[in-house]
């Protein structure tokens, strides 16, 4: 005796279940091979399905109406009529994958990783076009970025440079109380004795090291000073009801305008000129600095000027600024006067091609019409790229700035 | 004084001024003297000697079952190299134009490329498909196209395309002695340029590709007749102190990456050159291929110069139009290079 | 015609191997077990088996989607082909060609071909070989009504008679070129009568009674073999299933396919005549049905346990490195 399961067969290319529509015989019934058992609904007909073997009919598993799987078995015919059965559907070899396997798809064969960086010659960074053109924007130092993963600097690795503050205005020497430089972020008492020290960096520090040792080893820069009789200032700032910064940046403002070359950055292919006159405010933070831009100040009042000074001062120092109020400053000013220091040289702040070191507006003794008299006085001092203006340049804008501040062409 | 088996134009061997169409008889003599395996079949390929004349005089030499003259039957041909290749002859068929190439597509990229492959390697089709194809003579749109990229695009195929007569030889050669089916595309105006060709065995290997000028400031790669006009702009572009680096692809697919990275890592900046649309033309394939694996030593976007999106005019001044002439490569090159 | 005993029980047992073979891979089919889609040849064994019979290993056919018949006919290995089938890497295409390229070059057989009409040219320039080479080898075109059609047809066939190549065409018309009735995609009557439009002759058969394809198939590779060119013969025939599997066939009635299979079945009509004849006994059929079964079981055995298709290497494309 033997008993051959029945399975719903898969009649078609695509098929992967059908509905029983029909059973042309009952249990019990004999059929022969060949005979026509049952019909089963496929989405393209009516097929019918013959018996592949000759028997009795003893089980039918499923009723007309059902849908069922492709190789499900349905049906079990037995060689003779009443012999006893299990009850359970005997499976055929249900072929699983091992048996027929759906065959995985050939993986294509990919090029090379795109994510890896080809082995590019050692003397070039490697960064993406999106990185290198956002770098430019953002007076980012390429060779100062990191690329988080691949080895290829991506647009993101430059504005996470960009925005921890990747402008550093030069605070040589005052930079002991921008931040307590021996103060560790981490907290670590600078008496601790019993071992040196380590304070991890901070990645604003880390930026500022980077910027300020690239700044100093690979732009050649030099400084020019002036001393400025601030009696008029005084006065514009009182009527104003603005602080001595702001009528600073006005000058400066309205001077740039007038000499672009300072404004410019240097590109070996060439000088490349401002997009406006941006001017960028050195703000110290506890550990730190920021350099947020006030943008356009050439077209913009006394009140305006400080309005947005006042509102970036605070922004930055709450660390509430949005990457681009810290991009595109062709200029920076940086004012160590309310802590204390008469003069000071300042670094140039790569891409700007000058920076302006103010010191404090301090009671000096100057000399007018042949008398000495007491009148607030402030040193300026402007660190200029030599690749981008000479002194005599330096030296004109100087001259510009201070006529403008003295309220008589210099 | 026997050619070495790979010699090059250019090294130290005996060569003769020889037209093209000249080359490339030498190559199929030399072949089915070696090989009697080796047949031609095509239309007009025996008195009449080649619509191109490529084989003038090889009925005389051959006799009517080599040089065998067809009806014009393109699939029947074709398709009669494929059982020929199949079964042990080496036969070598020619499709007069590439433009007919439609009428034989199915026995070129159903049967010959992937017989071997379909079969689990119980085959091999050694078939070369001998054609041509090229603008410039007014023979206007239905004989004149470019169409190599419908074949660089099956698996199976190989397609080589020279541009000199020294390798018009040595690659068909190398293509007759391949085991594989071969889409080897002439173009109808380099049948009657002259240049040295290596007397003697004379075989140069596919898959590689040729510098014919070193340069530095940007890499030009080009094909078939398009080589020349590279060969004159470089010139030009040197006057005005720009090098370029001439490659000659010479076979497609294959494709010698390596000559072509190589280059591109030194110079920086791509261009290449096809007479075919630029639209899914073989350039297409070769500028991502270098993005993709040069990209950090790009200064530039790597740049195709092509034929310009239309079937070719019949008018001299429009047909001259649409492909890339010195001017445009000079031109072009300059951009690149700034 | 008189046919010897032994040659016709041959004829018999192909073509009862035809007919299992085709039964069986349905079956596997409907198990989910074959990939893709297959054609069944299950009432055309005549033409296949008769044609054959008359070719060595070293002569070529080239065949059709519809293949297993005439790979079977070329004295295939019957666990082979399943394998093939079945995706494994011990089939005749090691998995990389299925039903419809399956193909045995070691017997001459040129592979099955998905293209309709595309084998016609390809058998065409296997005779060119034999004739270039100075060989007395034949090669055969299988093809169908429907490939009669295509340009590759009219292409081949004008060649070969140019040239008188040793080649044979055989057209299997079966009724139908997919779900087209061959009276409806032909002008004329009689197939065979295109064979004067190309200078060769054109012989009609009916394709149920294997004698009559063993004989006219004889004459025409006798004829090809000694230097005579090429012949056309056209075999008429019924396919007794849909053109695929899970062909719905909705341009045929069930009654016309029950009428046809009735009085068009090869393999009845064998027994009928071998038994009448007194060349064979019921019993010995049976037996030889019976060993045919057993063979074809063990065959599917040993195809099962095959491994899968291993990975593509770029080896296979390219025979030349």
């Amino acid at each position: 005796m033997s008993v051959t399961p029945v399975i719903l067969p898969k009649l078609g290319l695509t098929m992967d279940e059908g509905r029983l529509v029909a059973w042309l015989k009952k249990e019990g019934d004999h059929v022969d091979a060949g005979e026509v058992l049952f019909e089963v609904e496929t989405d393209k007909a009516t097929m019918e399905v013959e018996s592949p073997v000759a028997g009795y009919v003893r089980r039918l598993l499923a009723a007309g109406g059902d849908d069922i799987p492709v190789t499900a078995v349905i049906a079990l015919i037995s060689t003779t009529a009443d012999e006893p059965i299990a009850d359970e559907p005997i499976g055929i070899a249900t072929p699983d994958a091992a048996a027929a396997p759906t065959p995985e798809p050939e993986r294509p064969q990919a090029a090379a990783a795109a994510t890896v960086p080809s082995e590019a010659s050692s003397d070039r960074v490697v960064a993406s076009p999106a990185a290198r053109k956002r770098a430019a924007e953002l007076g980012v130092d390429l060779a100062l970025v990191r690329a988080a993963r691949g080895g290829r600097i991506s647009i993101e690795d430059v504005e996470a440079a960009g925005v921890a503050g990747g402008a550093a205005a030069g605070a040589v020497g005052g930079a002991a109380d921008a931040g307590a430089a021996t103060a560790a972020p981490g907290g670590e008492p600078a008496a601790q004795r019993s071992a040196p020290a380590r304070a991890p960096l901070s990645r604003m520090r880390r930026v500022i090291a980077e910027r300020m040792t690239r700044s100093f080893r690979d732009v050649p820069q030099f400084s020019v000073s002036r001393d400025v009789d601030m009696t008029l200032a005084a006065a514009t700032k009182a009527a104003a009801g603005v602080s001595y910064a702001d009528v600073l940046i006005e000058a400066v403002a309205r001077t740039l305008a007038e000499h672009p070359r300072l404004a410019m950055r240097y590109d070996p292919e060439g000088l490349v000129g401002a997009d406006g006159i941006h001017v960028g405010i050195a703000v110290a933070l506890e550990d730190g600095l920021l350099v947020p831009v006030l943008r356009d100040a050439d077209s913009k009042d006394l009140a305006a000027i400080s309005r947005e000074r006042s509102a970036l001062q605070d922004g930055a120092r709450a660390g509430k600024l949005a990457a681009d109020a810290l991009t595109g400053a062709v200029f920076t000013i940086s004012n160590l006067g309310q802590h204390g220091v008469d003069r000071f040289t300042a670094i140039v702040n790569p891409p700007e091609a000058a920076i302006l070191a103010v010191g404090r507006v301090r009671d000096g003794v100057i000399a007018r019409d042949g008398a000495a008299v007491i009148a607030p006085v402030v040193t300026l001092t402007l660190s200029v790229d030599h690749r981008v203006a000479d002194g005599a340049h330096a030296a004109a804008f100087l001259a510009d700035l201070v006529g403008r501040l003295e309220g008589r062409p210099a | 004084m026997p050619a070495p088996e790979a010699a090059e134009a250019g090294s130290a061997v005996a060569t003769t001024e020889l037209f093209y169409a000249e080359a490339l008889r030498e190559a199929l003599r030399l072949e089915m003297q070696r090989d009697p395996r080796v047949l031609v079949m095509g239309e007009d390929i025996a008195e009449h000697g080649g619509a191109f004349q490529v084989t003038a005089g090889l009925l005389a030499e051959f006799g009517a079952n080599r040089i065998r003259q067809t009806p014009i039957s393109e699939i029947g041909i074709v398709g009669a190299g494929v059982g020929a290749a199949l079964t042990g002859l080496r036969p070598v068929v020619e499709l007069m134009y590439i433009d007919f190439s439609g009428l034989a597509i199915d026995q070129i990229v159903n049967q010959a490329a992937q017989n071997r492959f379909m079969f689990g390697g119980q085959a091999r089709v050694p078939l070369v498909v001998r054609t041509q194809g090229g603008s410039g003579r007014g023979n206007a749109a239905q004989h004149s196209k470019s169409l190599e990229a419908w074949f660089t695009h099956v698996a199976g195929l190989k397609v080589v395309m020279p541009a000199t007569p020294a390798d018009a030889k040595g690659l068909l050669a190398a293509a007759i002695r391949d085991d594989d089916p071969v889409m080897f595309i002439e173009h109808k105006l380099l049948y009657r340029t002259k240049g040295p060709v290596p007397t003697g065995e004379h075989v140069v290997p596919l898959g590689k590709a040729d510098v014919k000028r070193a340069g530095r400031d940007l890499t030009i790669v080009t094909w078939s007749r398009e080589v020349l006009f590279a060969l004159e702009a470089a010139e030009t572009l040197a006057g005005d102190g720009i090098e370029a680096e001439v490659i000659d692809l010479r076979t497609l697919v294959p494709l010698d990456r390596d000559a072509i990275l190589a280059s591109v890592r030194r110079t920086r900046r791509l261009l290449v050159v096809h007479e075919a649309i630029r639209r899914g033309g073989y350039g297409g394939e070769i500028a991502a291929m270098v993005a993709e694996e040069a990209f950090d030593d790009l200064d530039a976007p790597p740049r195709r110069l092509a034929g310009v999106e239309t079937p070719i005019p019949y008018a001299a001044h429009l047909e001259r139009g649409v492909v890339p002439q010195v001017e445009d490569i000079v031109r072009v090159a300059r951009e690149l290079v700034g | 015609m008189t046919i010897d005993r032994a040659d016709a029980l041959e004829l018999y047992r192909v073509m009862r191997t035809i007919r299992r073979f085709e039964q069986r891979s349905t079956t596997l089919f409907g198990e989910n077990k074959i990939w893709g889609t297959i054609h069944s040849y299950a009432g055309e064994e005549a033409i296949a088996a008769g044609v054959c019979a008359h070719l060595r290993d070293d002569d070529w056919i080239t065949s059709t989607h519809r293949g297993h018949g005439h790979c079977i006919a070329k004295r295939a290995d019957l666990g082979r082909m399943f394998a093939e089938l079945l995706g494994r890497e011990t089939g005749y295409c090691r998995g990389r060609g299925g039903s419809m390229h399956i193909a045995d070059t070691s017997k001459g057989n040129l592979g099955a071909n998905g293209i309709v009409g595309g084998g016609i040219p390809i058998a065409t320039g296997a005779a060119l070989t034999a004739q270039q080479l100075g060989t007395d080898q034949v090669a055969v075109s299988f093809f169908g009504d429907g490939a009669a059609n295509q340009g590759t047809f009219h292409e081949s066939l004008n060649l070969a008679a140019i040239w008188k190549l040793p080649v044979v065409y055989v057209c299997e018309n079966n009724q139908y070129a997919e779900s087209l009735p061959a009276a409806r995609a032909f002008a004329v009557d009689d197939i065979a009568t295109r064979a004067i439009g190309y200078g060769m002759p054109g012989i009609h058969v009916d394709g149920r009674d294997v004698r009559l394809v063993h004989e006219a198939a004889g004459e025409a590779i006798a004829r090809a073999r000694a230097g005579g060119g090429p012949t056309l013969i056209v075999a008429e025939a019924y396919r007794h299933e849909g053109h695929y599997y899970g062909d719905p066939q909705q341009y045929r009635t069930k009654g016309e396919i029950e009428a046809w299979r009735a009085t068009f079945d090869p393999l009845i009509n064998a027994r009928a005549w071998l038994t009448t004849d007194g060349l064979a006994t019921d019993a010995e059929l049976d037996a030889i049905d019976t060993a045919v079964d057993e063979e074809m079981e063990q065959a599917i055995a040993w195809a099962e346990t095959g491994p899968i298709a291993s990975p593509i290497t770029p080896e296979e494309i390219y025979a030349s490195a």
